[in-house]
Protein backbone atom coordinates (compact mmCIF):
# COMPACT_ATOMS: atom_id res chain seq x y z
CA UNK A 1 0.00 0.00 0.00
CA UNK A 2 1.75 2.95 -1.10
CA UNK A 3 2.55 5.79 1.28
CA UNK A 4 1.21 9.45 0.56
CA UNK A 5 2.52 12.30 2.92
CA UNK A 6 0.08 14.99 2.94
CA UNK A 7 0.98 18.42 3.48
CA UNK A 8 -1.62 20.62 3.84
CA UNK A 9 -2.44 23.97 5.84
CA UNK A 10 -5.90 24.15 6.05
CA UNK A 11 -7.36 21.74 8.26
CA UNK A 12 -10.63 20.69 6.53
CA UNK A 13 -9.36 20.59 3.08
CA UNK A 14 -6.70 18.31 4.41
CA UNK A 15 -9.37 16.00 6.22
CA UNK A 16 -10.89 15.68 2.68
CA UNK A 17 -8.21 14.83 0.43
CA UNK A 18 -6.44 12.19 3.60
CA UNK A 19 -10.23 10.77 3.22
CA UNK A 20 -10.14 10.51 -0.37
CA UNK A 21 -6.92 8.62 -0.76
CA UNK A 22 -7.41 6.62 2.01
CA UNK A 23 -11.10 5.53 0.86
CA UNK A 24 -8.73 5.12 -2.57
CA UNK A 25 -6.44 2.43 -0.68
CA UNK A 26 -3.55 4.70 0.01
CA UNK A 27 -2.31 5.60 3.31
CA UNK A 28 -2.04 8.81 4.48
CA UNK A 29 0.62 10.49 6.90
CA UNK A 30 -0.94 14.44 7.29
CA UNK A 31 0.82 17.45 8.80
CA UNK A 32 0.26 20.64 8.78
CA UNK A 33 3.13 22.87 8.37
CA UNK A 34 6.43 22.03 6.20
CA UNK A 35 8.36 22.02 9.42
CA UNK A 36 5.97 19.14 10.46
CA UNK A 37 6.30 17.19 6.67
CA UNK A 38 10.04 17.89 6.80
CA UNK A 39 10.12 15.94 10.70
CA UNK A 40 8.46 13.08 8.49
CA UNK A 41 10.58 12.64 5.67
CA UNK A 42 13.81 11.80 8.22
CA UNK A 43 11.51 8.71 9.44
CA UNK A 44 9.39 7.75 6.60
CA UNK A 45 9.93 7.28 2.79
CA UNK A 46 6.60 8.64 1.63
CA UNK A 47 6.12 7.26 -2.45
CA UNK A 48 4.88 11.04 -2.85
CA UNK A 49 4.41 14.33 -0.91
CA UNK A 50 1.68 16.42 -1.55
CA UNK A 51 2.94 19.71 -0.85
CA UNK A 52 0.02 22.76 -0.06
CA UNK A 53 2.64 26.08 -1.03
CA UNK A 54 0.79 27.67 1.52
CA UNK A 55 2.38 25.44 4.29
CA UNK A 56 6.11 26.68 2.66
CA UNK A 57 7.92 26.88 -0.53
CA UNK A 58 8.20 23.77 -2.47
CA UNK A 59 11.81 24.51 -3.39
CA UNK A 60 13.10 24.78 0.12
CA UNK A 61 11.42 21.22 0.78
CA UNK A 62 12.82 19.65 -2.21
CA UNK A 63 16.12 20.69 -1.09
CA UNK A 64 15.43 19.59 2.13
CA UNK A 65 14.58 15.88 0.63
CA UNK A 66 17.42 15.69 -1.35
CA UNK A 67 19.71 16.48 1.76
CA UNK A 68 18.56 13.77 3.30
CA UNK A 69 18.77 11.50 0.25
CA UNK A 70 15.26 11.03 -0.74
CA UNK A 71 15.32 13.69 -3.67
CA UNK A 72 13.58 10.89 -5.63
CA UNK A 73 10.48 11.34 -3.57
CA UNK A 74 7.72 12.85 -6.25
CA UNK A 75 6.73 16.18 -4.76
CA UNK A 76 2.65 17.25 -5.99
CA UNK A 77 2.11 21.07 -5.16
CA UNK A 78 -1.27 21.94 -4.52
CA UNK A 79 -1.95 25.77 -5.03
CA UNK A 80 -5.17 28.15 -5.40
CA UNK A 81 -2.93 30.84 -6.82
CA UNK A 82 -0.39 29.59 -9.45
CA UNK A 83 -0.54 27.35 -12.60
CA UNK A 84 1.45 24.12 -13.09
CA UNK A 85 4.34 26.32 -14.37
CA UNK A 86 4.83 28.58 -11.41
CA UNK A 87 4.36 24.91 -9.68
CA UNK A 88 7.16 23.61 -11.34
CA UNK A 89 9.23 26.78 -10.59
CA UNK A 90 8.80 25.96 -7.24
CA UNK A 91 9.77 22.59 -7.52
CA UNK A 92 7.09 20.07 -7.78
CA UNK A 93 6.75 17.36 -10.44
CA UNK A 94 3.17 17.67 -10.56
CA UNK A 95 0.33 20.10 -9.75
CA UNK A 96 -3.16 20.63 -8.45
CA UNK A 97 -4.77 23.78 -8.68
CA UNK A 98 -7.37 24.02 -6.29
CA UNK A 99 -10.65 23.73 -6.39
CA UNK A 100 -9.38 20.15 -7.84
CA UNK A 101 -11.85 17.79 -8.82
CA UNK A 102 -11.70 14.06 -7.21
CA UNK A 103 -10.77 12.33 -9.83
CA UNK A 104 -7.67 14.90 -11.05
CA UNK A 105 -6.24 14.11 -7.83
CA UNK A 106 -6.56 10.26 -7.71
CA UNK A 107 -5.00 10.84 -11.47
CA UNK A 108 -2.36 12.58 -10.35
CA UNK A 109 -1.48 10.63 -7.32
CA UNK A 110 -1.56 7.72 -9.38
CA UNK A 111 0.35 8.74 -11.87
CA UNK A 112 3.32 10.16 -10.20
CA UNK A 113 3.84 6.70 -7.88
CA UNK A 114 4.01 4.92 -11.07
CA UNK A 115 7.11 6.72 -12.45
CA UNK B 1 3.03 36.42 18.87
CA UNK B 2 5.65 35.46 16.45
CA UNK B 3 8.86 37.13 16.91
CA UNK B 4 10.19 36.78 13.14
CA UNK B 5 7.09 38.92 12.37
CA UNK B 6 8.13 41.89 9.59
CA UNK B 7 6.90 44.93 11.59
CA UNK B 8 8.76 47.51 9.86
CA UNK B 9 6.88 50.33 8.20
CA UNK B 10 5.65 49.96 4.32
CA UNK B 11 4.09 52.71 2.94
CA UNK B 12 0.79 51.60 1.65
CA UNK B 13 1.51 53.04 -1.73
CA UNK B 14 4.28 50.65 -2.25
CA UNK B 15 1.50 48.08 -1.67
CA UNK B 16 -0.91 49.82 -4.11
CA UNK B 17 1.63 49.59 -7.07
CA UNK B 18 0.17 47.43 -9.90
CA UNK B 19 2.55 44.69 -9.20
CA UNK B 20 1.45 44.32 -5.56
CA UNK B 21 -1.88 44.73 -6.96
CA UNK B 22 -1.56 41.45 -8.59
CA UNK B 23 0.07 39.70 -6.04
CA UNK B 24 -2.73 40.59 -3.96
CA UNK B 25 -5.42 39.41 -5.82
CA UNK B 26 -3.23 36.23 -6.59
CA UNK B 27 -3.11 35.53 -2.34
CA UNK B 28 -7.11 36.53 -2.31
CA UNK B 29 -7.84 33.91 -5.05
CA UNK B 30 -5.36 31.34 -2.78
CA UNK B 31 -7.66 32.31 -0.17
CA UNK B 32 -11.08 31.91 -1.15
CA UNK B 33 -10.20 28.81 -3.42
CA UNK B 34 -9.16 26.77 -0.31
CA UNK B 35 -12.67 27.03 1.57
CA UNK B 36 -14.52 26.64 -1.49
CA UNK B 37 -12.43 23.63 -2.61
CA UNK B 38 -13.70 22.04 0.76
CA UNK B 39 -17.54 23.33 0.18
CA UNK B 40 -17.50 21.13 -2.74
CA UNK B 41 -15.81 17.88 -1.89
CA UNK B 42 -17.47 18.10 1.32
CA UNK B 43 -20.83 18.64 -0.27
CA UNK B 44 -20.20 16.18 -3.09
CA UNK B 45 -19.16 13.41 -0.61
CA UNK B 46 -22.26 14.11 1.29
CA UNK B 47 -24.57 13.27 -2.08
CA UNK B 48 -22.31 10.07 -2.56
CA UNK B 49 -23.47 8.99 1.32
CA UNK B 50 -26.12 5.68 1.58
CA UNK B 51 -28.72 7.49 2.80
CA UNK B 52 -28.94 5.75 6.27
CA UNK B 53 -25.62 7.26 6.74
CA UNK B 54 -26.62 11.00 5.73
CA UNK B 55 -27.40 11.54 9.35
CA UNK B 56 -25.12 9.55 11.04
CA UNK B 57 -21.83 10.69 12.33
CA UNK B 58 -19.77 11.16 9.07
CA UNK B 59 -22.47 12.85 7.25
CA UNK B 60 -23.00 15.34 10.69
CA UNK B 61 -18.87 15.98 10.15
CA UNK B 62 -19.17 16.29 6.28
CA UNK B 63 -22.57 18.64 6.37
CA UNK B 64 -20.66 21.13 9.04
CA UNK B 65 -17.25 21.69 7.20
CA UNK B 66 -19.38 22.28 4.21
CA UNK B 67 -21.70 25.07 6.31
CA UNK B 68 -18.16 26.37 7.71
CA UNK B 69 -16.29 26.15 4.33
CA UNK B 70 -19.42 28.39 2.89
CA UNK B 71 -19.64 30.70 5.91
CA UNK B 72 -15.98 31.50 5.14
CA UNK B 73 -16.13 31.71 1.61
CA UNK B 74 -18.73 34.44 1.85
CA UNK B 75 -16.50 36.35 4.40
CA UNK B 76 -13.59 36.34 2.20
CA UNK B 77 -16.27 37.34 -0.92
CA UNK B 78 -17.71 40.10 1.23
CA UNK B 79 -14.51 41.75 2.78
CA UNK B 80 -12.52 41.77 -0.60
CA UNK B 81 -15.90 43.27 -2.40
CA UNK B 82 -16.46 46.03 -0.19
CA UNK B 83 -12.84 47.07 0.00
CA UNK B 84 -12.46 47.15 -4.07
CA UNK B 85 -16.40 49.25 -3.57
CA UNK B 86 -14.54 51.85 -1.36
CA UNK B 87 -11.44 51.67 -3.72
CA UNK B 88 -13.69 53.70 -6.48
CA UNK B 89 -15.71 55.64 -4.06
CA UNK B 90 -18.72 53.17 -4.99
CA UNK B 91 -20.13 52.97 -1.69
CA UNK B 92 -22.41 55.46 -0.46
CA UNK B 93 -21.96 56.92 3.31
CA UNK B 94 -24.46 58.17 5.29
CA UNK B 95 -23.59 60.36 8.51
CA UNK B 96 -25.67 60.55 11.67
CA UNK B 97 -25.48 60.30 15.59
CA UNK B 98 -24.80 56.79 16.77
CA UNK B 99 -24.40 54.78 19.59
CA UNK B 100 -20.82 53.41 19.86
CA UNK B 101 -22.44 51.21 22.46
CA UNK B 102 -24.95 49.62 19.19
CA UNK B 103 -22.26 49.48 16.80
CA UNK B 104 -20.90 46.05 18.79
CA UNK B 105 -22.59 42.84 17.59
CA UNK B 106 -25.22 41.06 19.31
CA UNK B 107 -23.71 37.90 19.45
CA UNK B 108 -19.68 37.56 19.50
CA UNK B 109 -20.25 33.67 18.61
CA UNK B 110 -22.09 33.87 15.65
CA UNK B 111 -19.22 35.92 14.20
CA UNK B 112 -16.32 33.50 15.49
CA UNK B 113 -15.39 35.41 19.12
CA UNK B 114 -15.36 33.32 21.17
CA UNK B 115 -15.47 35.87 24.27
CA UNK B 116 -15.52 39.63 24.26
CA UNK B 117 -15.84 41.93 27.11
CA UNK B 118 -16.38 45.42 26.00
CA UNK B 119 -16.54 48.45 28.03
CA UNK B 120 -17.93 51.29 26.41
CA UNK B 121 -17.95 54.81 27.84
CA UNK B 122 -21.22 55.79 28.79
CA UNK B 123 -23.60 58.19 25.99
CA UNK B 124 -20.48 57.99 23.43
CA UNK B 125 -21.20 58.65 20.44
CA UNK B 126 -20.24 58.49 17.16
CA UNK B 127 -20.80 60.80 13.75
CA UNK B 128 -20.83 58.21 11.42
CA UNK B 129 -22.88 55.23 9.24
CA UNK B 130 -23.57 52.68 11.35
CA UNK B 131 -23.62 49.57 8.96
CA UNK B 132 -20.21 50.87 7.95
CA UNK B 133 -19.14 51.14 11.06
CA UNK B 134 -20.26 48.17 12.12
CA UNK B 135 -18.78 45.99 9.40
CA UNK B 136 -15.32 47.63 10.01
CA UNK B 137 -15.74 46.71 13.95
CA UNK B 138 -16.74 43.30 13.25
CA UNK B 139 -13.44 42.89 11.07
CA UNK B 140 -11.44 43.86 13.94
CA UNK B 141 -13.12 41.35 15.95
CA UNK B 142 -12.72 38.52 14.10
CA UNK B 143 -9.29 38.93 13.89
CA UNK B 144 -8.31 39.98 16.91
CA UNK B 145 -10.62 36.67 18.44
CA UNK B 146 -8.54 34.62 15.85
CA UNK B 147 -7.63 31.13 17.86
CA UNK B 148 -10.22 31.40 19.80
CA UNK B 149 -8.61 34.35 22.24
CA UNK B 150 -10.17 36.59 24.06
CA UNK B 151 -11.27 39.81 22.60
CA UNK B 152 -11.24 42.65 25.00
CA UNK B 153 -13.02 46.48 23.21
CA UNK B 154 -12.67 49.20 25.15
CA UNK B 155 -14.06 52.58 23.36
CA UNK B 156 -14.22 56.19 25.03
CA UNK B 157 -13.58 60.03 23.56
CA UNK B 158 -10.62 61.43 22.90
CA UNK B 159 -11.04 65.16 21.93
CA UNK B 160 -13.44 65.12 18.34
CA UNK B 161 -13.40 61.55 18.40
CA UNK B 162 -14.75 58.26 19.33
CA UNK B 163 -11.63 55.96 19.51
CA UNK B 164 -12.84 52.13 19.79
CA UNK B 165 -9.70 49.87 21.17
CA UNK B 166 -9.96 46.15 20.09
CA UNK B 167 -7.13 44.15 21.64
CA UNK B 168 -7.05 40.27 21.36
CA UNK B 169 -4.28 37.97 19.74
CA UNK B 170 -1.81 41.01 18.95
CA UNK B 171 -1.22 42.14 15.65
CA UNK B 172 1.61 44.55 13.84
CA UNK B 173 0.60 47.71 11.61
CA UNK B 174 1.60 45.37 8.79
CA UNK B 175 -1.73 43.92 8.92
CA UNK B 176 -3.65 46.44 7.78
CA UNK B 177 -2.24 46.61 4.26
CA UNK B 178 -3.21 44.94 1.74
CA UNK B 179 -2.12 40.58 2.14
CA UNK B 180 0.57 39.59 -0.09
CA UNK B 181 1.78 35.64 -0.78
CA UNK B 182 4.33 35.17 1.65
CA UNK B 183 2.99 37.42 4.42
CA UNK B 184 3.60 35.10 7.76
CA UNK B 185 1.76 37.04 10.23
CA UNK B 186 -1.53 34.51 9.59
CA UNK B 187 -4.76 36.17 10.28
CA UNK B 188 -7.57 33.89 10.24
CA UNK B 189 -10.48 33.95 8.04
CA UNK B 190 -10.78 37.24 9.00
CA UNK B 191 -7.34 38.58 7.10
CA UNK B 192 -9.12 40.08 4.07
CA UNK B 193 -11.19 42.03 6.48
CA UNK B 194 -8.80 44.18 7.79
CA UNK B 195 -7.88 45.79 4.50
CA UNK B 196 -11.63 46.57 4.13
CA UNK B 197 -11.65 48.12 7.78
CA UNK B 198 -8.30 50.20 6.65
CA UNK B 199 -10.46 52.01 3.79
CA UNK B 200 -13.72 52.23 5.84
CA UNK B 201 -12.44 54.05 8.54
CA UNK B 202 -10.81 56.37 5.93
CA UNK B 203 -14.55 56.47 3.97
CA UNK B 204 -16.13 57.49 7.96
CA UNK B 205 -13.59 60.24 8.30
CA UNK B 206 -11.96 58.60 10.50
CA UNK B 207 -8.44 56.32 10.89
CA UNK B 208 -7.27 52.75 11.62
CA UNK B 209 -4.22 51.90 13.85
CA UNK B 210 -2.27 49.42 15.60
CA UNK B 211 -1.16 50.23 18.50
CA UNK B 212 0.86 47.72 20.71
CA UNK B 213 -0.38 44.89 18.90
CA UNK B 214 -4.24 46.46 19.56
CA UNK B 215 -6.31 47.40 16.54
CA UNK B 216 -7.03 51.39 17.07
CA UNK B 217 -10.43 52.46 15.44
CA UNK B 218 -10.98 56.02 15.59
CA UNK B 219 -14.33 57.87 14.24
CA UNK B 220 -15.28 61.21 14.67
CA UNK B 221 -17.57 61.74 17.38
CA UNK B 222 -21.15 63.22 18.21
CA UNK B 223 -21.45 66.01 20.67
CA UNK B 224 -23.74 64.14 23.75
CA UNK B 225 -27.46 64.98 23.05
CA UNK B 226 -27.09 65.07 19.52
CA UNK B 227 -29.24 61.74 18.81
CA UNK B 228 -32.78 62.73 18.97
CA UNK B 229 -34.47 59.34 18.35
Amino acid sequence: MSLVLLVEADADLGDLIRDVLEAAGYRVDRVHTQAGGLERVQRLVPDLVLLDVAAGPGRAFQEALRSHGKGEIPLVMISGDRGPQGAARAGGQGFLGVPFERHALLEQVASMISR
Amino acid sequence: MNNDLDTSPLPREIRDEPANRAKHLSFVAHEIRNPLATALWSAELLSRLPEGERGGPRGDKLAKMCVRAVARVRRLLEDHLLAERLDVAGVPVSREPVAVAELLPADAVAIGVSALAADVEAGLLAFTDPQLARRAIEALLVVAGRGNHEVRLAAKRVASVARVEVAGTPATPRALLDRLPGDNEELGPGCLGLGMARRLAAALGGTLSVEGGAFVLELPAAEPGARTG
